[in-house]
């Protein structure tokens, strides 16, 4: 058993050493430089005097650099100076504040997307089980699966009049809040192309009853075949 | 250290004044070479340019004072060491320099020349030989001049845990000097 009363196996790591140890003041002076060797125990003396002698004044060769380290100087002083906030290229915003703005930022969207994705799976689940909102055309049931909230409310008043130039105005899709969900995209039930490109996200979670949707596209072509192929909504 | 009048040089190298700048540099840059040169040997003046480079354009959004400024400047040096560091682990394979290996210590007998000798590049040596976290340790208490809390929180250590490890390094640094003078007295 050592001095100290541990065991030498608990520290496999700790050799024994034949240096006493320094107590925490001597080894702080120590390092603070306020301790010369002269007044330091041995054999701490020496390191004392290393240590003073890493704490020295500089070289010549350590300020050698000074011309250049100026000229350095100079050149990032003529640099315009980027006000702060604002980003570089496409990294991530440099000053801390701008950091937690767009961090709140995407944790809102991600938040508003996902409740917009379960909100539109709640609300297709209830409009194909029920019966008062199963139209013939299967506005509701195809609207809901495809994008979302939004997509779901218009299709459900507009689910009749599929074709119709309502349905397929580029600025109500483009009026969507947001990109991510695929909500911006019109109701699938409105504009069944639409639904193939913009209902990704419903098609991934919700599957679509491709039944029941198809017999909707012969009677809302039918009146007007044409009305749908110039109007289609652009991204 | 500069002193009462730092905040007047600091506002002044923010400013553009250039013989501000060069106090701030005199002040700083033995102690970066230092540091640098023994954490990573033979790149200091290189990661001394890095860290200047890094830290003028940010001299106006500076807050704090002497002490918070050296901290702040050997962190930013820390980073460019321990990226070096990580590039160099990346590519292993990488052949070194000739000059490089010119400005590394001797592996011969480190102990024997800093005490002889004492010049502060001999001691930067010495202390380079011990673990590197002990070496960091001790380097940032003596030659950057800060306390237990400020090395901490470069290093991301506890207060505790740097002070374990700046009394092994004293005396892994005693035991290595007292072999050495051994050795030599017996010869």
């Amino acid at each position: 058993m050592l001095p100290d009363g541990v065991f030498p196996t608990e520290m496999p790591g700790d050799r024994p050493s034949p240096i006493p140890p320094l107590d925490d003041a001597t080894a702080e002076r120590l390092l603070d430089g306020r301790l010369p060797p002269e007044d330091t125990p041995r054999p701490y003396d020496q390191v004392a005097r290393v240590l003073r002698a890493a704490a020295g004044p500089p070289t010549g060769d350590e300020l050698a650099g000074q011309a250049a380290a100026l000229a350095a100087y100079r050149g990032a002083q003529a640099a315009p100076a980027r006000p702060p906030g604002t980003r570089v290229g496409w990294g991530r915003a440099r000053t801390p504040g701008a950091r937690v703005a767009w961090g709140r930022a995407r944790l809102v969207a991600v938040a508003l997307a996902g409740t917009l994705a379960v909100g539109g799976l709640w609300m297709a689940d209830g409009a194909r089980t029920a019966p008062g909102l199963r139209s013939p055309t299967g506005g509701a049931a195809n609207g809901g699966s495809g994008s979302g909230a939004s997509g779901s409310w218009t299709s459900g008043s507009g689910g009749s009049g599929l074709g119709g130039s309502g349905s397929l105005d580029p600025a109500r899709g483009a009026a969507g809040p947001l990109g991510a969900g695929g909500s911006s995209v019109p109701p699938s039930a409105r504009d069944p192309a639409g639904a193939s490109r913009g209902g990704e996200a419903g098609h991934r979670s919700h599957p679509v009853h491709p039944k029941k949707a198809k017999p909707t596209k012969p009677k809302a072509k039918a009146p007007n075949p044409k009305a749908g192929k110039p109007k289609a909504p652009k991204p | 250290m500069i002193g009462p009048s730092f905040e007047a040089v600091l506002d002044a190298a923010a400013g553009g004044d250039e013989a501000a700048f060069g106090v701030l540099w005199r002040d700083l840059q033995p102690g970066l070479l230092r540091y640098l040169d023994a954490m990573a040997p033979g790149a200091g003046e290189d990661l001394a340019s890095e860290t200047w480079l890094r830290v003028v354009p940010r001299l106006g959004r500076f807050t704090g004072d002497e002490r918070a400024f050296r901290a702040w400047v050997f962190t930013v040096a820390r980073h460019r060491a321990v990226d070096r560091w990580r590039r160099r682990v990346r590519r292993r394979d990488d052949p070194v320099p000739a000059d490089a290996l010119a400005g590394l210590p001797a592996p011969d007998d480190p102990a024997g020349a800093a005490v002889d000798a004492v010049s502060s590049r001999a001691a930067v040596a010495l202390i380079a030989t011990l673990p590197p976290d002990q070496a960091e340790v001790v380097l940032l208490r003596v030659v950057a001049g800060l306390e237990v809390a400020e090395v901490a929180a470069i290093t991301g250590k506890r207060p505790g845990n740097v002070r374990v490890l700046a009394h092994r390094a004293l005396r892994r640094l005693a035991e290595r000097i007292e072999a050495d003078t051994g050795v030599r007295g017996a010869v």
